[in-house]
C-alpha cells in the first residue's frame, strides 16, 4: 500500500498547497472539515454481550426496519472468527439488550451489513480461509490464494436468522460467479442488490445484481481516475436513490446513479470506512484511517462526520477521543437510529459506541409529534412538482408543463408491450385519461396532482382529504388487513408505522386509472407501497415503491417532498365533474336556488338559533376521548326512515317507504313557501329526474349526505371532526371557533363549524350553493339555506341526530329532521359513483323525449 | 313525537327500508309496468352506485333479446354477503321488476331468483335498516 501511497500524497499537497482543484472530480481542494460543532455525548459500554463474551472488532452495524433496533456484525471477540462457532450476527433492542444472534461458524470475517425494507438482514464476509504465507502481498492479488474454500460471501438472511440467499460462490475469486473481498452490500427499494468488492485486492468495484441474485453489470476499476475506485468500502444510498459510494483508499465518496453513471464526488466528509444516509437524508460518515493507518490524509481527523446528503454541507463532528493512533481507530461503521442516535462500529478498539445529542443541542430539525410520540403528519399538504404531467422527465406540452423525472433511475421499466401501450395512451390522452371525466384518480396519483389535501391523524387511522373532487383515502394504521378482494380505484390503504415512517400498503387497485397525464399507466395485478417521512416540520418525503409484473420489467420508485400548504387555512372544493358540467351545459343554474354572487339577493341574515335541545338522555356509557370529550369516531349509517325518498311519512310500494322524519313543526308537513311546493311537485316528474344533483353522483350537500343509504366514518380528533362519506365526499369541521368563509365562497357541502354543548357535538354549516336537493322526491334548499346539527351519543353504538334547516327564501320557518346514526361493523368501502353511472344517459333520454 | 313513533310502529314491518338508490326510481321506471322475465346471465356488472345484471330473454317470437337488470349497489350487495362471482354467466334467473320508461330492453330490479331458491334485491328493496 506504501508505494501507491506516496503519489497519492503527492497529488493531494499538490493541490492544497497549489489551489488547483480537479475539474473531473470537484472540490479537489476542500479543506478539512475538522473544527465542526461536536454535540454528540458518548455512551461507553451500551450494549450487554452474553455471559462470557467480550466485544471483538465490528465494523458493520445496521439498524432494524423497526427503526430501533440495532444490528452488529461482530468478530468473535477477536478480529476473526476463523476457527469459531460463536454467533457473529448480533441484534440488540433499543436498550441495548441482546435479542438476537445467529450465524455462528458461517462468516469468517463480517465486514458490512445491510437491512433491507422487508427486514432481511444482509452481510459480507471479507475475508476467505486461504493459507497465507507470511510476507504475501495480498492486497495486489485478483483473487485469493489457492485454498480457499470459506469466505468472500454475501449472505441474506430473515430476521430470524434462517438463510435466504447467498451471492458468490465459497472461498471467492477473481472469476464470474466469486467475490474477492466483498465489502459491502445495499438493496435499493426495488430490491435491485448492490455489492462493493476490494479491500485493496487488484479489484475495486461495484457489482449490480437483480433482487433473484442474477449479476445485472459491474462498474469501477482499481485507479484513482473518474469512474475508478479504490477499496469501495461502504455503501449508502440517498432518498432519491443515488448510491453513495465510500471510496475509501481515495479520499473520498462517489456518487453513482444505479446505472453506475458517476454523478458527484465528495471530499468534505474525509475518508469515508462507513457511511450511513437516514430516511431525512442525514449523512454519517465515518473515518478511521486518516492520519492513522493512511498517511495521504493528513491534516483530517478522525471521527463520524454528520452533514446533508442533499447538498452535501457538514454540520457536525465526533472526533476520534485518540489523537494519535497508529491503526485504525475511532468508527469504521456507522448507523444512525429513527430518533437520531448514533452507533459506531469499532475495529481496533473493538467496541459498538452510542452517540446521543447532548441537551440543549438542537437537534435535527424539529418535527412535531402526537402525544404518542408518532410523527404528526397533520396539516395541509401539496406538492410542487410537475409530476402531475408525467412521472418522467418531459418538455412541456399543452396543458402539461417541463418537469423532472420523479422516477429513481429516471425511467420507467416497461416491458415491450406495455411500452407502446403507454405510448398509444399518450397520443389519445386528450380523452382517454381518466381525469379527463373527472373520475378517480387512484394511488398513488391522488398525491402528486398540485391540489392540496388535508390530513388527520389518529392513533387508529390516518385520514387524507384532498380539494380535488372532494376526494378521501383512509388508512387504517389499527393493524387490520384488506378484508376483500374487491378491486377499488383508490386501492385499500393499511398503514404502519415503521420507526418514524408510515408505511403504507395499497391494494384492491382496479386496472382503469393512470399514474399521470403523459399516459403512463398499469394492470389491476399493481401493488403500491407508499412512505412517508417527515423531513422537517413543513417537509413529508412521499416515497412510493411501484411493483406490477404484468406491465413492468421490475418495481420502480417515485420519490418527493410534500409540502406544507402555510398559506390556507382550510381546504376548499373542486368538484372536477360538477363544473365540467355546467360548462357544458349538461348541468343547469337554476336562479331561484343557486348562489350567484355577491349582487344575488342576500341570503337573509339569520343568526340561526338551533330547536332547544332536550338535554341528552344518556343511557350507556359512551366511548370518551383522553380529553373527556365523547368519541365519535367510527363507521356509521344513519337508520334514515326512508329520509332520501321524503321526510313525511310515506309507503309506496315502488321506492323504499319511510316512517316521517321531521320532528319539528309538530305536524310533520315541510313549512314551504308557495312557489317552493309547486316546485317541489314538478321536481316528480319523470323529466325531472335528471335535475337531481346525487343522478349526476355530484355530494349530496347538507344534510343529505348523511342519510342516503350509504355509511360514514367519522374521523375525530382534538381539533376536528371530519365526516368521510363513502359516496366519495367529506366534510371537514373544525373545533377550534374560527369563524366562517366570507357570504360570498360557496360550497356543495357548505363551510361547517362545530362546538361541544356538553356531551353534544353541533355543527353550524352555512356557505351553502344552493345547488343540492334534500332527497329524491325534490325537497327544495337554496343558495340560502344554514343548518345546525346535533350529534348526541345516546351509548357506546348510537348518535341521536337532528338537523334544523333554515332557508327563508324557501320556507316559512325553520324545521328539524331526527334519526339514530348507528355504528357498522366492518370498513369503508368506495363508491365510484359517476365512474359507473350508467342511469344518467337514461334519465338524459327521458328528460329529452318528454321535450319532443 | 308521539305521532312520529306510532307512524313508525304501524310502518315497521311493512317498510322496504334502505335502497341503494342515488337516483330516482320513479323517473326512470315505470311504476304501472311490472315485468317477469326468465333468462340466462351473460354477464355481471358489479358497480356503485348500482350493479346491473345483463339476461339473454326469448321474446314472444323466439327471438333472444339481452336485457339490462338494474340491481342495488354493488357495496350494499357486499355487505349483504354477495360477491362478484356468486351469478355466473350461464345461470339461468328469474327476474321481477319495472320496465324502463325509456323503451330499451332494461327494468328495475325488485327480486332476482337463482336456481338454488337465494333472492337477490334490487335497488328499491335491497334490505332492512343498517345493523345492528
Amino acid at each position: 500500500m506504501a508505494d501507491r501511497m506516496v503519489t497519492k500524497i503527492l497529488i493531494v499537497l499538490l493541490g492544497a498547497t497549489l489551489l488547483a482543484p480537479s475539474a473531473v472530480e470537484g472540490q479537489g481542494d476542500v479543506q478539512p472539515t475538522n473544527t465542526l460543532p461536536n454535540p454528540y455525548r458518548t455512551v461507553e459500554n451500551y450494549f450487554t454481550m452474553p455471559e462470557g463474551r467480550t466485544w471483538g472488532s465490528t465494523s458493520a452495524v445496521e439498524i432494524d426496519k423497526d427503526g430501533r433496533s440495532i444490528w452488529v456484525g461482530e468478530r468473535c471477540g477477536v478480529n476473526s472468527c476463523a476457527g469459531s462457532t460463536l454467533p457473529s450476527i448480533l441484534k440488540f433492542d433499543a436498550s441495548g439488550k441482546l435479542v438476537k444472534s445467529f450465524g455462528g461458524g458461517m462468516l469468517l470475517f463480517p465486514h458490512g451489513i445491510h437491512v433491507d425494507r422487508d427486514g432481511n438482514i444482509w452481510v459480507t464476509d471479507g475475508q476467505d480461509n486461504a493459507p497465507r504465507p507470511p510476507g504475501t502481498q495480498a492486497n495486489t492479488l485478483a483473487g485469493p490464494p489457492p485454498g480457499a474454500t470459506k469466505g468472500s460471501q454475501v449472505f441474506k438472511f430473515s430476521a430470524d436468522g434462517k438463510l435466504l440467499m447467498t451471492l458468490g460462490a465459497p472461498g471467492g475469486a477473481a472469476a464470474p460467479g466469486y467475490f474477492y473481498q466483498p465489502n459491502d452490500v445495499l438493496v435499493a427499494p426495488n430490491g435491485n442488490i448492490f455489492v462493493s468488492e476490494g479491500h485493496g485486492g487488484a479489484n475495486s468495484r461495484i457489482l449490480k445484481f437483480s433482487k433473484d441474485g442474477k449479476l445485472i453489470k459491474t462498474w469501477g476499476t482499481k485507479g484513482s481516475g473518474d469512474g475508478q475506485l479504490d477499496g469501495p468500502h461502504a455503501l449508502a444510498m440517498d432518498s432519491q436513490g443515488r448510491l453513495f459510494v465510500g471510496d475509501r483508499s481515495n479520499n473520498r465518496i462517489v456518487i453513482f446513479d444505479q446505472e453506475g453513471r458517476q454523478l458527484a464526488v465528495w471530499r468534505q466528509f474525509s475518508r469515508p470506512s462507513g457511511i450511513y444516509i437516514d430516511k431525512r437524508d442525514v449523512i454519517y460518515v465515518a473515518d478511521s484511517e486518516s492520519e492513522s493507518v493512511s498517511r495521504n490524509h493528513d491534516g483530517w481527523k478522525r471521527g463520524i462526520r454528520v452533514g446533508s446528503a442533499r447538498d452535501g454541507s457538514v454540520t457536525a463532528f465526533i472526533p476520534d477521543p485518540v489523537d494519535k493512533a497508529t491503526g485504525t481507530s475511532a468508527a469504521e461503521g456507522v448507523a444512525a437510529d429513527a430518533d437520531g442516535n448514533i452507533y459506531g462500529a469499532e475495529v481496533g478498539p473493538r467496541a459498538l459506541k452510542k452517540y446521543v445529542r447532548a441537551q440543549g443541542v438542537a437537534a435535527a430539525p424539529a418535527i412535531p409529534r402526537t402525544p404518542d410520540g408518532k410523527p404528526d403528519l397533520q396539516g395541509i399538504w401539496q406538492v410542487r412538482n410537475r409530476a402531475a404531467s408525467d412521472l418522467e422527465d418531459h418538455v412541456a406540452r399543452y396543458g402539461m408543463p417541463a418537469g423532472r423525472s420523479v422516477v429513481q433511475g429516471g425511467t420507467i421499466p416497461y416491458q415491450p408491450w406495455a411500452a407502446a401501450k403507454k405510448r398509444e395512451n399518450f397520443e389519445q390522452r386528450a380523452t382517454a385519461d381518466p381525469l379527463a371525466q373527472c373520475y378517480l384518480p387512484g394511488i398513488p396519483r391522488i398525491m402528486y396532482m398540485e391540489f392540496p389535501f388535508q390530513i388527520f391523524q389518529t392513533r387508529d387511522d390516518v385520514a387524507i382529504t384532498f380539494e380535488w373532487q372532494q376526494v378521501f383515502r383512509m388508512i387504517y394504521t389499527n393493524g387490520s388487513r384488506s378484508p376483500t378482494s374487491l378491486a377499488f380505484w383508490m386501492g385499500d390503504s393499511r398503514g404502519h408505522w415503521e420507526g418514524d415512517t408510515l408505511t403504507v400498503d395499497v391494494t384492491n387497485h382496479n386496472d382503469r386509472t393512470w399514474f399521470d397525464m403523459a399516459g403512463n399507466f398499469h394492470s389491476d395485478a399493481l401493488h403500491v407501497v407508499e412512505r412517508y417521512t417527515m423531513v422537517d416540520a413543513d417537509t413529508i418525503r412521499y416515497e412510493a415503491d411501484i411493483t406490477d409484473p404484468r406491465v413492468f420489467t421490475r418495481p420502480w420508485t417515485i420519490s418527493m417532498p410534500l409540502q406544507r400548504q402555510k398559506d390556507m387555512t382550510r381546504v376548499l372544493e373542486y368538484q372536477c365533474r360538477a363544473e365540467m358540467e355546467e360548462a357544458n351545459g349538461d348541468f343547469k343554474p337554476d336562479s331561484r336556488t343557486w348562489y350567484q354572487g355577491a349582487s344575488h339577493r342576500a341570503a337573509a341574515a339569520v343568526t340561526q338559533q338551533a330547536r332547544a335541545a332536550a338535554p341528552a338522555n344518556v343511557a350507556g356509557t359512551l366511548r370518551r376521548m383522553p380529553d373527556g370529550k365523547p368519541d365519535l369516531s367510527g363507521l356509521f349509517q344513519a337508520d334514515a326512515g326512508g329520509a332520501n325518498w321524503g321526510f313525511e311519512p310515506h309507503s309506496e310500494p315502488f321506492t323504499p317507504g319511510g316512517r316521517g322524519v321531521l320532528v319539528d313543526p309538530p305536524n310533520g308537513g315541510l313549512p314551504y313557501q308557495p312557489w317552493a311546493k309547486e316546485e317541489k311537485q314538478n321536481r316528480n316528474l319523470p323529466e325531472r329526474g335528471y335535475d337531481d344533483p346525487t343522478a349526476h353522483c355530484f355530494a349530496g350537500g347538507v344534510p343529505r349526505s348523511l342519510y342516503v343509504p350509504s355509511p360514514f366514518h367519522i374521523v375525530q380528533t382534538p381539533a376536528y371532526v371530519v365526516i368521510l362519506l363513502e359516496r366519495m365526499s367529506w366534510r371537514i369541521v373544525p373545533l377550534d371557533g374560527r369563524p366562517h368563509l366570507p357570504d360570498t365562497m360557496r360550497l356543495w357541502q357548505g363551510d361547517s363549524l362545530g362546538h361541544w354543548e356538553g356531551d353534544t357535538l353541533v355543527i353550524q354549516t352555512t356557505n351553502l350553493n344552493g345547488k343540492t336537493w334534500l332527497n329524491e322526491v325534490g325537497d327544495v334548499v337554496s343558495h340560502a339555506e344554514t343548518v345546525v346539527e346535533r350529534f348526541t351519543p345516546t351509548n357506546a353504538d348510537t348518535i341521536q341526530y337532528e338537523a334544523t334547516v333554515n332557508d327563508p327564501i324557501v320556507y316559512t320557518r325553520p324545521w328539524t329532521i331526527g334519526m339514530p346514526l348507528k355504528r357498522q361493523a366492518g370498513d369503508l368501502l368506495e363508491v365510484a359513483c359517476l365512474e359507473d353511472n350508467l342511469d344518467l344517459q337514461h334519465l338524459k333520454d327521458i328528460r329529452d323525449g318528454s321535450k319532443q | 313525537m308521539t305521532r312520529r313513533v306510532w307512524i313508525a310502529a304501524m310502518l315497521c314491518c311493512a317498510i322496504a327500508a334502505q335502497a341503494a338508490a342515488h337516483h330516482s326510481f320513479s323517473a326512470e321506471f315505470d311504476i304501472n309496468k311490472p315485468v317477469t322475465m326468465t333468462g340466462t346471465v351473460t354477464m355481471v356488472r358489479w358497480s356503485n352506485p348500482h350493479g346491473w345484471i345483463y339476461v339473454d330473454v326469448k321474446d314472444a317470437n323466439g327471438k333472444v333479446v339481452n336485457w339490462a337488470f338494474e340491481t342495488a349497489a354493488a357495496n350494499q350487495l357486499y355487505r349483504r354477503g354477495w360477491r362478484p362471482d356468486d351469478i355466473p354467466t350461464g345461470t339461468v334467473v328469474t327476474i321481477d321488476g319495472w320496465l324502463a320508461r325509456n323503451g330499451t330492453p332494461m327494468a328495475n330490479t325488485d327480486t332476482l331468483l337463482l336456481p338454488d331458491g337465494r333472492k337477490l334485491l334490487g335497488p328499491a328493496a335491497a334490505a332492512g335498516p343498517p345493523s345492528p
